[in-house]
């Protein structure tokens, strides 16, 4: 049987993890955070075997991104029509640009922080379509091939997704950095 | 700027990112949960009770089984030592012990003339089956209850 204050320690060591993993993926900290338990249930089931193996991160990461996925796939079919459907540039960053408050005029409180605060909220704001390829190809080092298979969507939607997912960042940027 | 200033800064902006931390909520949550799911101690199978637990259980039902052969392969004496015993005390209920006792008589004749002949084969098949099942319980346990390494 599995040693309760030994899983405690396990949880404790990789929530963080876990739960940067799922609130990239999911864009929502509420979601993330049942994802994030569900993963821990899984290990818990399984901790005789991962609990002291050095792949236990890995692991973790895997089935987070899988359960994430998994989430994600009940709206699978919306958000491939809203994807999939032809937009120009200037409609994709519509929203986002509208969403991120404009720089202070004080350019004292433009700050790293604030940049990385902007940045992470745009991260999450994404469209799941974006969002998700961008996630595992920047945090989790996906390939574009490893993506494409694990979306079971195109090589060439996956390089698009996240070309225009990185527009919009880029935009924000942008605007949180100024013109320096 | 430069397209590939844009990408280089956003690259480093992207890694430079500090990883979002759980909730502090998370972690009792998860035990809340275990806790919860954790099966008790009496409804487990019996294979998944601990060992010394096994041992005593199958001593008490050896004990149990060997105590009613005893009982059933003389069940007419059995009864009339236990009258005995009772007519001390309560002698009211004799007569009613010793008609209980005229019909396990005949309960004892149909036993030593149909069940005693197959007792011995009827015994080793229930071990055999016992066996097999704690084995095949035993293989499930590692299997389907995570024991197995991967």
């Amino acid at each position: 049987m599995t040693d309760p204050g030994m899983f405690e320690a396990f949880v404790r060591e990789y929530q963080d993890m876990v739960y940067a993993v799922a609130v990239r993926l999911l864009g929502n900290p509420v979601e993330a955070e049942d994802m994030a338990q569900t993963a821990f249930m899984k290990a818990y089931e399984h901790f005789d075997a991962i609990g002291a193996s050095p792949a236990a991160a890995g692991w973790l990461k895997t089935v987070t991104t899988n359960l994430c996925l998994n989430h994600l796939s009940r709206y699978r079919s919306r958000w491939r029509f809203f994807s999939e459907m032809p937009r120009d540039d200037a409609e994709e960053a519509t929203p986002f640009e509208l969403a991120i408050p404009a720089p202070a005029p004080d350019a004292s409180a433009r700050d790293d922080a604030d940049q990385q605060d902007a940045l992470e909220r745009a991260l999450q704001g994404l469209p799941d379509h974006q969002r998700v390829p961008l996630v595992l190809f920047h945090f989790e080092d996906k390939t574009y091939q490893e993506i494409a298979e694990l979306l079971r969507v195109s090589l060439a939607k996956v390089k698009t997704d996240i070309h225009r997912g990185r527009a919009v960042l880029k935009a924000v940027l942008t605007r949180t950095h100024g013109s320096d | 700027m430069a397209p590939i200033d844009d990408d280089d800064r956003l690259e480093r902006a992207l890694k430079a990112l500090p990883s979002p931390r759980a909730p502090r909520t998370l972690l009792p949550r998860v035990m809340t949960t275990i806790e919860r799911q954790a099966p008790q101690p009496h409804a487990r199978p019996w294979f998944m009770w601990r060992r010394e637990w096994q041992v005593v259980s199958v001593a008490a039902a050896m004990f149990l089984l060997a105590g009613l052969a005893v009982l059933l392969s003389g069940p007419e004496a059995s009864v009339r030592f236990a009258a005995q015993l009772l007519a001390r005390v309560q002698p009211d209920v004799l007569p009613l012990v010793e008609r209980g006792a005229s019909f396990l008589g005949l309960a004892g004749t149909l036993w030593h003339a149909v069940v005693e002949p197959v007792l011995h084969y009827l015994l080793i098949w229930i071990v055999i089956m016992s066996t097999a099942c704690a084995a095949f319980g035993a293989a499930l346990g590692r299997v389907a209850f995570g024991e197995a390494t991967q």
